[in-house]
């Protein structure tokens, strides 16, 4: 790997780290709907999908899926494999939709939102043997859209401006 | 945005929506006083109950598949206000009283995960 590509890698790791971190410092609506969050890290995935490529964005989603459980619930946790499904699925479905769908990044991103929630329920059902916890499944839905068309918008101007500027 | 987006988004809306305002059926009506069961009755049946809660008599009506506090002594009648419950996992909560009145559905599986 190139040494500038390597450093601007690992620079975008460091941030959704970061990102991801802060998430999950701050809970939305008090905690009452837990695992509701935006998302910010989906952001830099994105980026680094339609900037570098699938390989890389594979490799960064799931070394942050690792570094921000060593900071939060710890390694091997439950939460931790929440978010691993979550964000292997996650990126899974991106890398499909942006190769064989005439969806923008927001689309993708959409896709992405709906398919970590996703992820994370069937994990949660299966681990800890809860087939009730479907119920839930209907409010992650609904607000994985929102939260995924934000991340799409935000992610696709990032993405222009740091085209331009020579950035990615 | 291309069109495409917009029709992703627009079924995903519909969809989400769809979801969540699915009306899930309930059968039993429980109550609980302290999380203990005090009282569990169909939710077809016409009827008005009376459950002891910690500020006096609360009265419960069942009417048409649908539950109601009716009458109960606290400082602002938020659960009164409330009124008709219908669909499963639904709920009235009344803290002066210690009482929560909630639709349970077929399956009487009820977690929450934080």
């Amino acid at each position: 790997m190139e040494l500038k590509k390597l450093t601007r890698l690992s620079g975008l790791l460091a941030l959704s780290v970061v990102l991801g971190y802060f998430e999950n410092l701050v809970p939305l609506f008090n905690g009452t709907l837990p695992g509701v969050k935006i998302g910010l890290a989906n952001c830099i995935v994105l980026l680094i999908l339609y900037g570098y490529g699938e390989k890389e964005a594979i490799l960064i989603s799931i070394t942050r899926v690792f570094l921000v459980s060593l900071f939060s619930t710890g390694i091997f946790s439950i939460p931790f494999f929440f978010s691993l499904t979550g964000a292997i699925l996650s990126i899974l479905v991106m890398i499909l939709a942006k190769r064989f769908t005439k969806f923008s990044m927001i689309g993708v991103s959409i896709l992405g939102s709906i398919s970590h929630c996703t992820g994370q329920i069937i994990c949660a059902v299966i681990l800890l043997e809860m087939p009730s916890l479907f119920h839930y499944y209907p409010w992650l839905f609904a607000f994985s859209i929102p939260t995924g068309l934000l991340i799409g918008v935000l992610s696709k101007s990032l993405y222009e401006e740091l085209k331009n500027r020579n950035l990615l | 945005m291309n069109k495409w987006d917009k029709t992703l988004l627009g079924i995903c809306l519909l969809l989400g929506g769809i979801l969540l305002f699915y009306p899930k059926k309930g059968n039993t009506v429980e109550v609980y006083r302290n999380n203990s069961l005090v009282l569990s009755v169909p939710l077809s049946q016409n009827q008005i109950y009376e459950v002891d809660g910690k500020l006096g008599v609360v009265q419960i009506v069942v009417q048409d598949n649908g539950v109601m506090v009716e009458k109960e002594t606290s400082p602002k009648h938020y659960c009164s206000k409330q009124g008709f419950i219908y669909h499963a996992n639904e709920m009235i909560v009344c803290l002066p009283n210690e009482l929560v009145i909630k639709i349970v559905g077929n399956s009487n599986i009820d977690a929450v995960v934080k």
